[in-house]
């Protein structure tokens, strides 16, 4: 796909020497550079590269509504080809960057050499597989739309499922795959499940979910092989015991990607290491899964895996670049569902502070939960209360 | 402008009452509820931010 038509005439308009701004990465981060430069007034030249031969889709929904089978492919979509016409940019999809040259400002790929004025790195992240099982047709991940797509079919008809990783994306499958009927083993190396930015306080609460729906836990072990046969999967474990279903769904992270970057010198040590305006480099920004911002407030440096900081830190970098303005830093925010629970994360949960509850009750399945150390309250989780979350976030700005 | 929203793609997050609680409101399950669907002029940029920070994508903006 491409804007061309419009592109075209654009580009007639700015001197011919002027390469402008490349974005590599076309999912929610790199658009909503793209975004937030033109809507800032930025009217050179933008020109948007993706690996992907879809346009920029919603990963979310990927896990929960495209899985469930409540949504089809086109639903995840973020926007149509005639809004992304609409930003004036150079689109390309099914192209990936290769290498970056920092002193000439080109970045090489795989279909041609671009120069640039400024770069956006926003490349995401790959799902981490388990070595071994690479090839193996009845073992699945959860990164991309063919990713889910092929997940769904797979669980046509299937009776067992064995789900490696206890985080959000496995704890996410599980209830899918407890939507089927379909019975579940999980696998996980960690003594309890994990929510991120929870500081490990609603464990119990998630395993008491599994274990309500019957399914089967194994924390604490490692995996000592991986067997495929006919008409199934097989885990050889630590603690000596073995188990197996007919597919399994491998979910135990991610990895940025930071390939083209490596003879770059950029500092690439899990992700893109940034100021706190998103600069990697002069001219060199970084967003999204595939950056690792500094964080002004906590003075520590994460990359961050959602969303809602993949927009910010979009908009940040298209205002930075357009107007010389920084954003101030926010907090992270988080949301899952799981086994029908609606549950909404801001800031940072510290696992050493017992949860005050704000609203609510956790007997009721209802509340709204935060830790607040000397005053100050660091994180808030909402659990099935989304309008008196929206309402305890002002006590994180005061 | 004329706004559309979502219900089956809102997760509760409530940004877009955050930002512009004269246009979006939520339902008691979070949902967004829509407080106009043609905001008048003074209330376009935020409307437009609310569509841009929505974190599922859930709003749509037609010009
Ligand atoms: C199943 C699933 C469920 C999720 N659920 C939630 C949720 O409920 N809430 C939440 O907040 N977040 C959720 N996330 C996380 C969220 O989707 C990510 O944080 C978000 O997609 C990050 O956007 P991004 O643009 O930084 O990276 P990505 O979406 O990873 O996009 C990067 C893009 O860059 C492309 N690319 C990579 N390398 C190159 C290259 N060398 N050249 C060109 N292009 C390249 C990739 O192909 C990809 O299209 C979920 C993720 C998944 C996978
Ligand atoms: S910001 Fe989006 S997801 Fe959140 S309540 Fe509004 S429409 Fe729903």
């Amino acid at each position: 796909m491409s804007s061309k038509g419009d592109c075209a005439r654009r580009v007639e308009m700015i001197s011919v020497e002027d390469p402008g701004l490349v974005i590599v990465g076309a999912s929610l981060a790199g658009l909503t550079c793209a975004q937030s430069l033109r809507a800032e007034g930025y009217t050179k030249k933008i020109t948007l590269i993706g690996a992907e031969r879809h346009l920029p889709y919603n990963r979310p929904p990927l896990s929960k509504q495209v899985l469930a089978g409540k949504w089809q492919a086109a639903q995840t979509n973020i926007d149509s080809a005639e809004k992304f016409a609409e930003l004036g940019l150079d689109f390309f999809i099914d192209e990936d960057a290769q290498e970056l040259n920092i002193a000439s400002k080109e970045v090489r790929t795989s279909k041609r050499t671009l120069a640039f004025e400024d770069l956006i790195i926003a490349t995401g992240a790959s799902v981490r597989r388990l070595p071994g099982t690479e090839t193996m047709s009845r073992v699945h991940v959860l990164r991309t739309i063919d990713d889910a797509l092929g997940l769904r079919e797979a669980l046509v008809g299937i009776k067992s499922a064995v789900v490696v990783g206890a985080g959000v994306l496995g704890s996410e499958v599980i209830s899918a795959l407890s939507e089927y009927g379909i019975h579940a083993t999980v696998i996980d190396r960690m003594a309890t499940p994990q929510l991120p930015l929870t500081g490990g306080h609603f464990a119990s609460r998630v395993n008491d979910l599994f274990i309500e729906h019957g399914v089967i836990t194994k924390y604490g072990v490692d995996i000592i092989s991986v067997t495929e046969q006919e008409t199934g999967i097989t885990f050889d474990l630590s603690d000596g015991s073995k188990v197996s279903g007919e597919i399994a769904v491998v979910a135990i992270g991610c990895i940025p990607n930071v390939d083209f970057l490596a003879n770059s010198g950029l500092d690439i040590s899990n992700g893109v290491l940034c100021d706190s305006n998103g600069l990697a480099a002069p001219h060199i920004y970084a967003v999204g899964d595939v950056a690792r911002w500094h964080n002004p407030v906590t003075g520590k440096s994460l990359r961050l895996e959602n969303q809602t900081s993949a927009i910010e830190q979009g908009l940040a970098v298209g205002k930075f670049i357009a107007t010389g303005e920084s954003s101030p830093t926010t907090h992270p925010f988080f949301w899952s569902e799981i086994f029908g629970n609606k549950i909404l994360m801001l800031g940072n949960l510290e696992a050493d502070i017992p949860l005050t509850i704000v609203h609510g009750s956790p007997s009721d399945n209802r509340f709204v939960a935060a830790t607040i150390s000397n005053g100050v309250t660091t994180g808030i989780v909402g659990w099935n209360m989304p309008r008196e979350f929206r309402q305890s976030r002002a006590m994180m700005e005061a | 402008m004329k706004i559309r929203v979502d219900r089956d793609a809102c997760i509760g997050a409530g940004q877009c009452a955050l930002v512009a609680g004269s246009i979006f409101d939520q339902d008691d399950d979070g949902l967004v509820v829509l407080l106009t669907d043609t905001p008048s002029d003074e209330f376009i940029a935020v409307a437009r931010k609310a569509a841009t920070l929505c974190p599922a994508k859930a709003i749509a903006l037609e010009e």
